[in-house]
């Protein structure tokens, strides 16, 4: 079954309707709203994702959220939007193809040009935008938060915070509220969204919404996926011998990157319990300390505990050939670098303020123990990562910005031209 | 949910106590008057203020942008060594519980158009205690937002714990204090590349005072935090007397001509940010972190949530 050419659909469940009918038999004068049921249209062998109590998915809200996804008025000059960041054509991690004001170039020491992205101040964040794909599988958000478990708090970070200030919505928050309020397509989307609600114009709905959205984005079928399904001709013989390396204990990859989306955080209805990890990989070591750069310290900044210095999720993998740069700092230019760093055990970075031994990192998980691989094991696993990019997903109308065309958040058709060597054009 | 209801047997244990006695002894109405000070002077958004700092030969110039701070559990201790507890007026506002927040900040002059900044001012705890034997001789309170209502979800707190501005969502806490101001001697970065800095934060200078090293689900407000970041304050007190809360000696030994070495614009309470080091000991905390030493420093008075024993050798406040 082709699971993503179909729309998501909505099913009145058979006892709503019953008691719906009763209920209109016996007083008939009274005005009932009819609950829809939301359906995860998933593919088979995908466990489904945990329902939230406090905030259930409906079609109305994935609609709301999406709208609040494309608006630049969540941001406090009205410039940017949560896809200024998070373009779907990189599963909506940054594109660097895009000037938008939102990313630029910066250097780390002497390795290379690395690219940050901006927030409205100007300010540079020092973290990698991360790509959304499979966010209701997923049991922390941010790259080290271990506090962060809802989408709707994560949202806050983006549009409140001060350090770094992205967004920059703090202090603007009664203007967005005005301005939402009386926008005609919001009016019809938020009590839609949430019947409940005497005034559903807040920035707690705003927040519900784009959890509802963003939990929405699902990609199960990259080749991979058709693959592990029975489509043998989906994986090039290169990119089967890739998968082979990959899950070995020769290159440990899939110990971090495993599971249902290729990272250990993982959570859904068929666990006892969500699943956190967060490891360090090597990646700086500096003054042979195992210190990391400042702002980038992991799960240290929350926990303060000297053991936990550079520990950050290993995000999923799914659509990683659209993602770069890599790891949490951007700091690593593309693919080939990254299996640079995981052969060696670790990166060396020989001069300026963050030289150090990677590898010699000690804090560092025990799986990166490095590997040698011959130049074709090389192709073979890029290929095999490759194998992992969903181009439906990253061309699926449902989560494409759904303002009409002229609108302030419709950008310059020019914008959205894809560069002619994406890996999904024909 | 056993547990539940015996907390609550508890506490109507407790309140109808609390109700008995208040009818034996009479209750005092009380106003503790706070000021903001730099230095010698009156706070105002709309001054700017030389000397500040250490700058040598004379300090720097600095120009507010907020001076705004969380204070709980108020008590007063008597010359018979009697603890008296101030319980405070809920007015809706400004206070809430045990907890008050001192607004000093009006948005107006170099205060205006600062994220999050609110025209309406408070200076004045208000509440009622229990006429003492004793004569008062001293005041305790907390810098901070108490640990029971720290990590709750703030989009549904009562005033004043609904601020976005006061609130760090990435820490799932409160900001205990905010003071921010810019001062031009200050750079914010060493390292250009690599600071999180532009040139629209040059000179700014963040001291947000909030609880660090949180574990557990923010959103279920079940967050601990091991360094709580909460100042206890005792200071020689009587009735009357205004309590000043100086932010030139909060400053008193940071240098502002020398560039941001490391992490965020000033001090946000990281352990590792060399900011926090000297602000923190003039608000009475320790600051431990030692990047040489991989072993983690024992934090002898972070780690009791509260009133333990007095904060030793802060000098943000003093009794005029």
């Amino acid at each position: 079954m082709d699971f993503h050419s179909k729309n998501l659909t909505y099913v009145l469940s058979f006892s709503l309707c019953l008691s719906t009918l009763l209920a209109c038999s016996s007083a008939p004068t009274e005005l009932l709203t009819i609950q829809e049921e939301f359906v995860w249209e998933l593919p088979p062998g995908v466990p489904l994702p945990r329902e939230l109590a406090d905030n259930p998915m409906s079609a109305a809200k994935i609609e709301l959220g999406r709208y609040l996804f494309y608006d630049k008025r969540l941001s406090g000059d009205g410039r940017f939007s949560c896809a200024s960041c998070h373009h779907q054509r990189r599963s909506f991690a940054d594109d660097p193809h895009i000037d938008d004001g939102s990313m630029e170039s910066s250097h780390l020491g002497t390795v290379h040009a690395i690219l940050r992205p901006y927030g409205i101040t100007g300010e540079e964040h020092p973290r990698n935008a991360m790509a959304l794909v499979n966010l209701a599988w997923q049991s922390t958000y941010t790259w080290a938060n271990p506090l962060l478990r809802k989408l709707r708090t994560q949202a806050l970070i983006p549009l409140l915070g001060e350090n770094p200030v992205e967004m920059g919505l703090l202090g603007h928050e009664s203007r967005l509220l005005a301005e939402i309020e009386v926008d005609p397509i919001y009016q019809r989307l938020f009590p839609k969204a949430f019947p409940d609600r005497k005034n559903p114009f807040t920035l707690d709905e705003i927040t519900l919404a784009l959890e509802a959205f963003q939990r929405s984005l699902i990609s199960y079928d990259a080749p991979f996926d058709r693959y592990q399904r029975g489509d043998h001709s989906a994986l090039s013989s290169s990119a089967r011998r890739g998968m082979e390396l990959f899950f070995s204990e020769d290159l440990e990859c899939f110990h971090c990157h495993g599971g249902l989306n290729f990272t250990l955080m993982e959570d859904h209805r068929q666990l006892a319990e969500p699943s956190i990890d967060f490891a360090n990989t090597g990646l700086y070591n500096i003054g042979g300390l195992g210190l990391y750069p400042p702002q980038n310290q992991g799960l240290f900044e929350f926990t303060q505990k000297i053991m936990d210095m550079g520990k950050f999720k290993a995000p999923s993998l799914r659509n990683v050939e659209l993602t770069a740069p890599y790891m949490h700092d951007g700091s690593v230019a593309n693919l080939d670098e990254v299996l640079d760093h995981y052969s060696a055990g670790g990166r060396t970075i020989s001069s300026g303020p963050f030289a150090g031994v990677g590898s010699a990192n000690p804090f560092k998980s025990g799986f990166v123990k490095g590997f040698t691989l011959t130049p074709q094991e090389r192709a073979d696993i890029i290929a095999f990562l490759k194998s992992l990019t969903d181009c439906r997903f990253i061309t699926n109308p449902k989560y494409a910005n759904p303002w009409p065309a002229g609108h302030r958040n419709k950008p310059d058709p020019l914008d959205e031209l894809p560069e002619s060597s994406h890996p999904c054009n024909p | 949910m056993k547990k539940i209801s015996l907390f609550l047997i508890n506490l109507i244990y407790i309140y109808s106590c609390a109700q008995l006695h208040d009818e034996e002894k009479p209750k005092l109405e009380i106003e503790i008057p706070f000021a903001a000070k730099v230095g010698s002077e009156n706070f105002s958004c709309s001054r700017e203020y030389s000397g500040i700092g250490a700058k040598p030969g004379g300090g720097s110039t600095i120009k507010p942008h907020d001076f705004r701070f969380y204070v709980h559990d108020f008590e007063f201790v008597t010359n018979l060594g009697e603890i008296i507890h101030v319980k405070l007026r809920q007015d809706g506002s400004w206070q809430y519980e045990n907890v008050a927040l001192l607004d000093f900040e009006d948005n107006s002059g170099h205060c205006a158009n600062v994220s999050g900044n609110t025209a309406a001012t408070n200076h004045v705890i208000h509440g009622t205690y229990e006429k003492p034997a004793g004569s008062i001789e001293k005041i305790r309170f907390v810098v901070g937002v108490p640990e029971h209502l720290n990590h709750k979800d703030r989009a549904v707190a009562p005033p004043p714990l609904n601020l976005a501005s006061l609130h760090w969502d990435w820490t799932t806490g409160y900001k205990h204090a905010r003071i921010d101001f810019v001062s031009d001697d200050f750079k914010n970065s060493n390292n250009e590349e690599f600071s999180g800095q532009s040139a629209n934060s040059t000179g700014k200078f963040n001291i947000h005072l909030g609880a660090t090293g949180c574990t557990g689900v923010g959103s279920q407000g079940t967050a601990q935090c091991s360094v709580k970041n909460r100042p206890v304050i005792e200071l020689t007190f009587r009735l009357g007397q205004t309590i000043v809360a100086d932010l030139k000696e909060l400053l008193a030994t940071t240098d502002l001509s020398v560039k941001d070495k490391n992490g965020p614009k000033g001090c946000m309470s990281s352990q590792t940010d060399p900011e926090c080091k000297e602000v923190f000991l003039n608000f009475g905390l320790d600051f431990h972190f030692d990047p040489q030493s991989t072993v983690p420093t024992e934090r002898r008075r972070n780690l009791s949530s509260n009133t333990v024993y007095p904060t030793s050798g802060q000098k943000f406040f003093r009794v005029e």
